[in-house]
């Protein structure tokens, strides 16, 4: 039986190729995340990170195998279930940190609240998030007047608006300096510590240290 | 080791240069794309106005005129539809309404300078009583004298096919006595036949022999033939009550001016043309039986007939030939059973020398006994007094032989005169009667059927002074040469004409009546419409108008003055439909104005149906009125299921349907041509100004590399002259081929000064770089992005110049779906409903919907192309959205708000113009086009959503 928030079993994830065999990014990859604990992909560029943490997050379906979140199988379920479900209780960070433009910094991270019409509950949280994240004072900036590291910590208030259980983190240092990268290696580190199961990819040495566990990609 | 891939220097020295302004407006996509579909729109308006334009020219120069430009009636009078100025009925041709046209003024008419043909045309209403289509053969029966006595009865029923059928029913009795028969003999001079037959409707018969050509000796040489006819079997003809047409109505025209007026077809007037002389002919030659040469033969024309003195005071018709009403025919013959007393005091002989006579009505006392059928089917045209066809119905058992065409032809009696008031004795008798010129009244003071005065045909001689003086021909002398009383006009078919066949050289959509050309009704019978047949019985709707055609010189013979009741002229030297040709027409009726006549100018009118509303038929028939109460017109069970009060669809001649065709289509397309310019150039000019702001951002880049704003300035220009260049192209090309370059040189040079305006306002804002954005509102106020679709009008908010592109194209969508409706519903309107507008109007459906339809689609285009632009930023967007929770359902409604954005003020702004310019066109099209629109509109947005919803 499968307790873990996150959990992959036999996971393969191929891409088809025109005139060609199909690409095999994955075979039976198989791992779990249990909560306060996180879990580094580790590889170079190109190993099928990004691919492993998408399906994990639910937005792709693995060629075979199956990825269980809190021992249900994401197989099993529609889209439209696997979207609402990861709403509330996944946080998924992609690499660069993409940002709505014309919406102010406060406006991105209510977002995932706007389907269920709870921003205006959930502003304060959105607004203490910002701040905690050391970005409290960029509430009305757009995208395009934010630094790099603003955006990637804007983005992650945005995942964590909700308080998931599992939070996916695609490479959030890699377009950082040292001193800002360590500092998101510490949030997540602290992230991880409450209770929230963290799976991330990278490259950088410093956060796949930091992490509990590893999976090093070919 | 691999060897390194050989450089190509000329690939080098591109892409070592910076692109030139033709290279850099290469890569702007959308603005390539935009140019191209607004020239496309330009050019296709342009071209389509000027082929609808060109065909309209050839269309209306091919069919604006009839066979005649003017009709000319008496001065005072009015041809047209009461309450309708501009809607002339081809019967109105003849309509003694009219008044008639002085002979004196006809001749002025026809001598005016400028005038092609001048065709006069009358008509008259004559009597056909006396005609025998339908007669019961009886043979003498010399074993059984008599007196035998037999009912007849008969049952005509018709069935238009759309009225209620028809049955009339007929009955008479009739008496053949041959008691004091002694056979065909020579009689003495006073002495008469002594046979009976006669019948209760006021017949009497006289007894024929069968054989025809001894039946003509004894009838053309009355009862004094110097022939002894043989012995043989005889006969008594006796004419059953069937109804038929009982007054002909006979045009009358000028057999050569006619000729002339329908051109081609004017070889069916030959007939009358070649038998002119013979009108008012009384022969120059009386039968001589004992003539073998002088026996007519069937086959004899009228010529040769009244050579051999068989015809006299012929007048030529033509008769029309028309499909008529199928009817059947019932005669049942029963015998009667009548006591002797009761007969003989029924018949009665008069010895003053009419014959025996039976009072009206059934025979008193007269039993009948078993009927028999003895003919069932349909007379066609033998109830028409204008064929040589009959009905002969044999006795039972007995078999007519076959009779010659002519001994058979019923002829007319117009109004006999007393001819011989006012002669004189003739000095020389043996001078033969022919036909003058000349004519003048009866001094009796009798007057015709007409009321006005007989004339006295007159020969012309001139004495030794060379002064003209009239003699009578005194006496007028019979076959017999034996003085006449009276003399009858004796009405010959001499060929046939159909009124598809007089067509002359107008075609369909030109037409106008002739007069006597009128095709046959249509009815609308529920959904379906059927023509109408005439019936020969005078009953039903359709009557069968003019029978006949005859040469005007038979009006004088019928004692008719002035029988001309139009003037049909055609002027000289028309060709196309131009201004100058219309000019010239005019000229010519307005000259025959100044003559003190009525003068309506035809050309350029076209046929338009016209429904008439019609009550039933009355019970009153126009045929022959029953006098045994046992006629009745008698409606068959069938008549419920009929039409009862049908609409009678009429073709009337629309004065001006050549301008209002004309008018109407162009300016329907010059309403598109307009409409085209105007949306392509706020497009153009929404296009450029959604460039502003990528120009701005480029700047930022060339200040920051070092480049003074001059130079960003000549970089811009240099860009902006490329699409400008285009534009005069395009605009030159729209202007060469447009028809309407008055319109198409303002609007133009309008466009293309927008579009300079617009690229100078570009130039200027674009060398300068954005101002910093703004921070965005209160974040205590961030809350208001509550909903899905609340980010979708911010996001379109976000790129104004994108969103009003998009709203200015949906608008062209709705303008043009809602302009191609109204199109199709007031365009036939404001062409006319006559069939020159109907049928200009369908040729420019094609040009129009080709127009209509390259403009939906080239708004569609752009609206995907301008979309698409931000794809890449949507796509990236959208994923985020997904990833963060969104389902589709919310992606659905962020996207329908960022596109209703656009499309609602599209659409509104569409609805009022499209409004506008309904209720310019016409009101009743307001709502269907408007409605066309929206739904056109509402399609597209919802395909731009879907697609909006494609991630990759």
């Amino acid at each position: 039986m499968i307790t873990a928030p996150l959990s992959l079993r036999d996971v393969t994830i191929r891409y088809p190729r025109e005139g060609q065999d199909d690409l095999t990014i994955i075979e039976n990859l198989s791992f779990d995340v249990d909560a306060g604990r996180m879990h580094c992909l580790a590889g170079r560029s190109g190993s099928g990170k990004t691919s492993i943490l998408k399906a994990t997050a639910g937005l792709v379906r693995p060629t075979s195998g199956s990825v269980f979140w809190s021992g249900s199988d994401l197989a099993t379920q529609s889209d439209d279930a696997v979207t609402k479900f990861r709403r509330r209780h996944v946080g998924y960070l992609d690499q660069g940190g993409v940002l709505i433009s014309g919406l102010t910094t406060l406006e991105n991270v209510l977002l995932p609240a706007v389907p269920d019409r709870e921003t205006r509950a959930l502003g304060r949280k959105a607004r203490d998030l910002l701040n905690r994240l050391g970005v409290g004072e960029r509430l009305r900036s757009k995208p395009e007047q934010l630094s790099g590291g603003e955006r990637q910590r804007v983005a992650l208030a945005r995942a964590l608006l909700f308080d998931p259980g599992v939070l996916v983190v695609d490479e959030p240092t890699a377009s950082l300096d040292r001193r800002s990268a360590d500092g998101v290696i510490a949030l997540l580190r602290s992230i991880a510590d409450a209770g929230t199961a963290v799976i991330v990819s990278a490259h950088d040495q410093n956060l796949i240290d930091a992490a509990d566990t590893r999976t090093v990609m070919a | 080791m691999s060897r390194p891939r050989r450089r190509n220097k000329d690939t080098d020295a591109k892409l070592d240069r910076v692109p030139g302004p033709f290279t850099r407006f290469r890569r702007r996509h959308l603005r390539i794309v935009a140019l191209s579909l607004i020239g496309l729109v330009l050019v296709a308006a342009s071209f389509m106005q000027s082929t609808s334009a060109e065909l309209l020219k050839q269309t209306l120069d091919a069919n604006w005129r009839g066979d005649y430009d003017i009709l000319v009636t008496a001065g005072g009078s009015t041809p047209l539809v009461d309450g309708e100025s501009t809607l002339l009925s081809s019967s109105a041709l003849t309509n003694a309404a009219l008044g008639h046209i002085p002979s004196g003024q006809v001749a002025q008419v026809e001598g005016l300078d400028g005038i092609d043909v001048a065709a006069p045309i009358g008509e008259i209403s004559t009597p056909t009583t006396g005609t025998s289509k339908v007669t019961l053969i009886v043979p003498l029966d010399n074993s059984n004298p008599g007196p035998r006595a037999y009912r007849a009865t008969t049952q005509l029923s018709i069935d238009d096919g759309v009225t209620a059928p028809r049955t009339i029913n007929g009955s008479v009795d009739f008496v053949v006595d041959q008691t004091q028969w002694e056979g065909f003999r020579q009689l003495a001079d006073g002495e008469h036949v002594r046979i009976r037959a006669s019948t209760t409707d006021g017949g009497t018969y006289a007894p024929a022999e069968t054989d025809p050509n001894v039946g003509i000796d004894y009838y053309y040489s009355g009862y004094s033939s110097p022939r002894q006819p043989p012995p043989g079997e005889g006969i008594v003809m006796i004419t059953l009550p069937v109804p038929a047409v009982e007054t002909a109505h006979i045009v009358l025209v000028d057999a050569e001016a006619e000729k002339r007026l329908l051109g081609d077809a004017g070889d069916v007037m030959d007939p009358l043309i070649d038998t002119t002389s013979l009108i008012g002919t009384l022969g120059t030659n009386v039968y001589d039986p004992t003539d073998p040469d002088d026996r007519p033969v069937d086959g004899d024309d009228l010529q040769t007939l009244s050579e051999k003195g068989i015809v006299s005071n012929a007048a030529p018709v033509l008769t029309r030939t028309v499909e008529t009403s199928p009817s059947a025919l019932t005669v049942q013959l029963a015998p009667l059973d009548v006591p002797p007393s009761t007969l003989s005091g029924a018949l009665t002989w008069n010895q003053t020398g009419d014959n025996s006579m039976l009072p009206p009505g059934p025979i008193e006392g007269a039993t009948a006994g078993d009927a028999q059928t003895i003919y069932t089917g349909d007379p066609g045209d033998a109830l028409s007094p204008l064929t040589f066809d009959t009905v002969d119905i044999n006795w039972p058992g007995f078999t007519m032989p076959e009779q010659p065409s002519y001994a058979r032809f019923p002829y007319f009696r117009p109004s006999e005169s007393n001819i011989l008031s006012m002669v004189t004795p003739m000095a020389d008798s043996s001078v033969q009667p022919t036909t003058s010129t000349a004519s003048i009244p009866d001094a009796t003071g009798a007057t015709d059927a007409h009321g006005a005065a007989p004339q006295v045909s007159l020969q012309s001689t001139s004495n030794d002074a060379g002064e003209l003086q009239f003699n009578a021909l005194s006496p007028i002398l019979d076959r017999n040469s034996q003085p006449l009383d009276t003399v009858e006009s004796e009405i010959w078919p001499v060929g046939s004409f159909t009124p598809q066949s007089l067509r002359g050289e107008s075609t369909s959509l030109g037409q106008v009546g002739l007069g006597y050309d009128d095709p046959d009704p249509t009815v609308t019978n529920g959904s379906e419409q059927q023509i109408l047949p005439p019936s020969w019985s005078g009953l039903g709707l359709n009557t069968s108008g003019a029978l006949a055609i005859a040469d005007l010189e038979n009006a004088s013979s019928w004692h008719v003055t002035d029988p001309v009741s139009s003037i049909r002229v055609r002027v000289a030297g028309i060709d196309g439909y131009t201004a100058d040709a219309q000019a010239r027409i005019l000229d010519v009726a307005n000259r025959i104005r100044d003559l003190g006549l009525t003068a309506t100018v035809v050309s350029g009118s076209s046929l338009e149906a016209v429904p008439v509303s019609l009550l039933p038929p009355a019970d009153e028939t126009q045929g022959t009125e029953a006098t045994d109460d046992s006629a009745q017109n008698a409606p068959t069970p069938e008549a419920d299921e009929r039409t009862a009060a049908p609409v009678v669809t009429l073709e009337y001649s629309r004065l001006g349907a050549a301008a209002l065709a004309s008018g109407g289509v162009s300016g329907t397309n010059l309403a598109l041509l307009v409409m085209a310019i105007v949306a392509g150039t706020a497009l153009l000019v929404a296009v450029q100004l959604s460039s502003i702001a990528a120009r701005r951002t480029d700047s930022v880049v060339l200040r920051q590399i070092g480049w003074p704003r001059a130079r960003i300035r000549r970089w811009l220009v240099a860009e902006e002259a490329i699409p400008l260049a285009i534009l005069i192209v395009v605009g030159a090309a729209t202007i060469a081929l447009s028809a309407v370059r008055e319109v198409t040189i303002p609007m133009v040079i309008i466009s293309l000064g927008a579009s300079l305006l617009t690229s100078a306002l570009l130039i200027q804002r674009g060398a300068h770089p954005a101002a910093p954005p703004r921070l965005g509102h209160d974040a205590a106020r961030a809350g208001k992005l509550r909903t899905p679709s609340r980010l979708g009008l911010r996001q379109a908010a976000t790129s104004p110049a994108t969103t009003v592109t998009l709203a200015l194209a949906f608008t062209l969508v709705y303008l043009a779906a809602a302009t191609a409706i109204a199109v199709l519903l007031t365009g036939r309107q404001a062409a006319g409903t006559s069939r020159l507008g109907a049928f200009a109007t369908a040729q420019a459906l094609v040009p129009q919907g080709i127009l209509i339809t390259v403009t939906i689609v080239a708004s569609c285009v752009l609206i995907v192309v301008v979309r698409r632009l931000g794809l890449e930023r949507r796509t990236a967007q959208l994923e985020a959205l997904h990833a963060m929770g969104w389902q589709r359902t919310h992606l659905r409604k962020t996207a329908i708000a960022e596109v209703l954005s656009s499309a609602a003020p599209g659409l509104l702004a569409g609805a009022v113009f499209a409004v506008i310019g309904s209720v310019l066109l016409s009101p009743t099209a307001v709502l269907p086009a408007a409605g066309a629109g929206a739904l056109t509109t509402i399609v597209v947005t919802a395909v731009v959503v879907r697609s909006s919803l494609r991630r990759r």
